[in-house]
């Protein structure tokens, strides 16, 4: 998959663990964090994910969005 | 053979702090014989403990059933190193008779599907019964052959045999299926968490004792997962603080649990540990020269040793290598790059120039790109892509490329080929072209110190040049091109050597291939000397391409099914245009049917074909089943595919043969107009060639010309080395015009010519489709075996008569046939009498062989004389 990708996991996200996804986008939402952000392909999702199954957080749920590049 | 570490094969120790499930342990043991049992979660459930834990209790109770373990990784998502490691794995369980055939499979030099099936057999064959674990079986999945070879094993579940997956996503092996059939065991999260009182044992175990009340709550935030209740009894014990406090913080905070734990832990590490952790930290897998070189201390072994048996938060995997806890380095690792973003990228630089120098190329740009250090990815690009193309990585190479900016990448003549060459291998030969001529603008005129373009770049600068040449993105190779001095490393010389073997086989005629096949033989060495999987693909592939060229559907078998096989992993895209060309082996050595699943098995993937690939597949596809009895449908859809080719680039003795194919076709049909179009196509690509020779000679013989067709064709018979397709088929219209003219004995030297050359190739459809009176003659003779009774067989079977092809004016009635004008009024708008019209009408139908004016017109559109 390639485009904007959006990544709910629960709860707050320390600074530290920001730190872990660089480029990306982190905005809190009440009980939950969304990652979100732009891929080219399926291979940097998978890191990502990779990247938070690493880091123990729980993954809520993986949304791809349609939406055009902006610019 | 791939050697498998014995410490991938040992089931576990169970950690000190681990609590016994005995009630899970009793839904795996309950499972019936012949269900797979998975056990699926995310990581940190507590999935790999649990497994242990069951394989060492029934081993302490002297269960028969024993355990063979793999702890899998994500290179055994390559189906050699998968087989090798559960074959490592079942010996490794100590109770496989001694005179066990599987015993002889590790000394094997085989490929992994030949292990695979000689391993399934010999477990099926196991007197004792067995049980095998594949731990974290998700690793598989990031490639499509990891998956497959997975869903093989769990296929074929071998009858003595428990199968046990443990993964953090569903594997794709089919679970749904099994679960409706009763075939599965599933153990998931919710199964998998800690209850109350399992969360006071793990807590004691530790040494921590908690109250009811602070059990409680630690349950309730980490919810039963298992990762997280040790990291929060790891804290507890680190701190030495009142547990109501700091349970009072962790329920009070809103942050994710692991994301919590992990600060606290950190916060618990001295700041020596955690200096030197924090170093550490960028690399998953640490040998030990590694966390001297990331750390700066000589005795890092040492002290990550110590750590080992400390707080369980290194773990050694076999001795002179450490791996730190996931959890524990993941954190680890954000946390410099927050606090320390310039200590953090130099690590990762640091990693990568390690691991450039200690052969994992791949790796060493994936720590490049964390360095966020285009210079280090350019330099490491100019040193390591060569080799990273022989072998096929090509996933590494795009994201290295594609991390770089388009000046960079476009500036740097090195780095400008190199992006050429991945395009190439893309088969993208418009992106190609752009970057090749980039790269000659940026050589400088005079070699500027201190980075002379030197051999090297010379090199690779012909190899690209060639390349694209062939893929028709680049003008004809220079002399400088062709003449370039080989280098000495084996990656860079192999490819040269490829690229000068398929740039003369883009050109190439029968009779000039040896220059072709020596280039490609000089690769195949190259490519077997460094183990370049990809190279020796293309080089096979490319001899297989030098057989077409030569006519000579035998000598295609064996290459091409030898670049199947060194391919085997690849995606079907990759490897259709070998899949095509060893389908036209098949069709020409009388094996339609199955030229025909071949090519059907590539065209139904739902993948997108290269261009070239797509028109060969659909091409031999048309005429295998135009052999098969479908010959409208065959010849409609050949058509098709060559138009949509459009001016895609194509070696001119694969276009040759595949507009033989089509040609032959249309004639078969009787429709002479179709026969012309592909005659047109062919000239404008090749030029008048030997092959439109022939084409026009079979379109004398089908009009009934055969005077003409006799002098046609006689200047084919006397070629110095023509290619072997070419020989028989001139042989045999030669003999068909000479039996036309009552001249039976130079019809018969003919057929004896014609027989020699097919016999050296093996070429019997020629025959099969030969003329009525050859054909009839050839039957009369009675070999008792080998090639001649071959031929004697398909010239007796019920070969298709060629249809009698329509006259000029016939095609003109025949046009007005769909309308509903009665003759007379064809007539009038004809301008010729209604006689002359019911004439033609009447030879028109028994040409068709119909009777009505309806099935004249579907006949004749079948036989795409009407559209």
């Amino acid at each position: 998959m390639s485009g904007r990708f959006e990544i709910r996991v629960s709860g707050r996200l320390s600074d530290r663990t920001r730190a872990a996804f660089p480029g990306l986008t982190v905005e809190e939402v009440p009980a939950e964090t969304v990652l979100s952000g732009w891929s080219r392909d399926a291979d940097e999702v998978h890191t990502v994910l990779d990247r938070i199954q690493a880091l123990g957080l729980e993954l809520v749920s993986l949304l791809q969005v349609p939406e055009p590049p902006e610019g | 053979m791939v050697r498998i570490p014995a410490s991938r094969t040992v089931v576990p120790p169970l950690p000190a702090w681990s609590v016994p499930r005995p009630a899970l342990r009793a839904r795996l043991a309950a499972a019936a014989a012949g269900q797979l049992i998975v056990v699926i979660a995310p990581a940190g459930s507590g999935k790999t403990v649990l497994l242990a834990e069951w394989a060492r209790h029934d081993q302490e109770q002297h269960q028969q059933t024993a355990t063979a373990w793999v702890g899998l990784d994500r290179d055994d998502a390559d189906p050699d190193r998968f087989w090798a490691a559960v074959l490592a794995a079942v010996l490794a369980a100590d109770v496989v008779p001694a005179d066990d055939p599987l015993h002889g499979l590790r000394g094997r030099a085989a490929a992994g599907d030949d292990i695979a099936d000689a391993l399934l057999d010999g477990l099926d064959d196991l007197p004792v019964p067995l049980r095998l674990v594949l731990d974290d079986a998700h690793v598989l999945s990031h490639r499509r052959s990891g998956s497959r070879a997975l869903a093989r094993l769990v296929r074929h579940r071998p009858a003595g045999v428990r199968l046990v997956l443990a993964a953090r996503s569903d594997p794709a092996v089919g679970l749904p299926r099994l679960r409706l059939s009763d075939g599965l065991c599933e153990l998931r999260v919710r199964d998998l968490r800690f209850t109350v009182d399992e969360a006071a044992a793990l807590a004691a175990s530790c040494g921590v004792p908690l109250t009811g009340d602070e059990v409680a709550v630690l349950h309730r935030r980490t919810e039963g997962w298992a990762a997280g209740l040790r990291l929060a009894v790891l804290a507890l014990r680190r701190d030495r603080e009142e547990p109501g406090a700091f349970l009072a913080r962790f329920s009070g905070d809103e942050r994710s649990v692991a994301d919590y734990l992990g600060g606290e832990i950190l916060a618990g590490l001295t700041p020596d540990d955690r200096a030197l952790l924090g170093d550490l930290a960028v690399c998953g897998r640490l040998p030990d020269p590694l966390a001297v070189t990331l750390s700066g201390h000589p005795d890092a072994a040492r002290r990550l040793e110590e750590l080992t048996h400390g707080l369980g938060m290194v773990d050694r995997v076999d001795p002179g290598t450490h791996r730190l806890h996931t959890l524990v380095r993941s954190h680890l690792d954000a946390d410099l790059a927050r606090r320390r973003p310039d200590r953090h990228r130099r690590q990762h630089a640091v990693a990568a120039r390690w691991w450039a120098e200690h052969a994992e190329p791949a790796h060493a740009l994936r720590h490049a790109e964390r360095a966020d250090d285009p210079a280090l990815t350019a330099d490491l690009l100019r040193r390591v892509a060569v080799p990273l193309l022989a072998r096929g990585e090509l996933p590494a190479l795009r994201r290295a490329l594609a991390g770089l900016d388009t000046p960079t990448r476009r500036d740097d003549p090195h780095l400008a080929l190199i992006a050429a060459l991945v395009h190439l291998a893309d088969r993208e030969p418009a992106s190609a072209a752009a970057l090749l001529r980039s790269a000659r603008a940026a050589v400088p005129a005079r070699p500027a110190p201190p980075a002379p373009p030197g051999p090297g770049l010379a090199a690779l600068r012909a190899t690209a040049e060639l390349f694209a040449s062939a893929a028709g993105a680049g003008p004809r190779p220079s002399a400088g091109a062709t003449g370039v001095a080989v280098p000495d490393d084996p990656a860079s010389a192999g490819l040269l050597h490829l690229a000068r073997g398929t740039s003369l086989l883009a050109t190439a005629g029968a009779g000039d291939t040896d220059a072709a096949r020596a280039e490609l033989r000089r690769a195949l060495a190259a490519a077997r000397a460094g183990g370049f999987a990809r190279l020796e693909a293309d080089a096979y592939a490319g001899l297989a391409l030098t057989a077409v060229v030569d006519g000579d559907p035998r000598g295609v078998t064996g290459p091409a099914e030898a670049a199947l096989r060194a391919d085997r992993h690849a995606t079907p895209v990759r490897t259709a245009g070998t899949a095509a060309v060893l389908a036209w082996a098949d069709l020409l050595r009388g094996d339609p049917a199955r030229a025909a699943a071949r090519c059907a098995e590539l065209l139904e993937e739902s993948v997108r074909l290269a261009a070239a690939d797509a028109y060969a597949l659909r091409a031999v596809h048309g005429a295998a089943v135009g052999d098969l009895g479908r010959r409208g449908a065959g010849a409609a859809a050949t058509r098709a595919a060559r138009e949509a080719l459009g001016d895609t680039a194509l070696p001119a003795a694969v276009a040759a043969a595949l507009a033989l194919l089509e040609h032959r076709a249309a004639l078969l049909l009787g429709n002479v107009r179709a026969a012309h179009a592909v005659t047109t196509w062919l000239v404008a690509r090749t030029g008048e060639t030997d092959e439109v020779r022939l084409m026009r000679a079979w379109v004398e013989a089908a009009t009934g010309r055969w005077e003409a067709a006799r002098t046609a064709v006689g200047p084919l018979l006397g070629r110095d080395r023509p290619p072997g397709t070419l020989r028989v088929e001139a042989h045999l219209l030669a003999a068909e015009t000479a039996l036309r003219g009552e001249d039976t004995a130079r019809a018969r030297s003919a057929l004896d010519a014609a027989l020699a050359a097919g016999r050296a190739h093996d070429l019997v459809r020629p025959f099969a489709l030969a003329g009525v009176r050859a054909r009839a003659l050839l039957g009369e003779r009675t070999p008792v075996a080998g090639f001649d009774a071959r031929v004697a067989a398909v010239c007796r079977g019920a070969a298709p008569e060629a249809a009698p092809p329509l006259s000029e004016r016939e095609l003109v009635v025949l046009a007005l046939l769909p309308s509903l004008l009665a003759a007379p009024a064809m007539a009038e708008e004809l301008v010729v009498s209604v006689n002359t019209v019911k004439t033609q009408i009447r030879s028109i139908y028994a040409k068709l062989g119909v009777s009505t004016r309806r099935h004249a017109v579907t006949r004749a559109r079948e036989r795409g004389l009407l559209v």
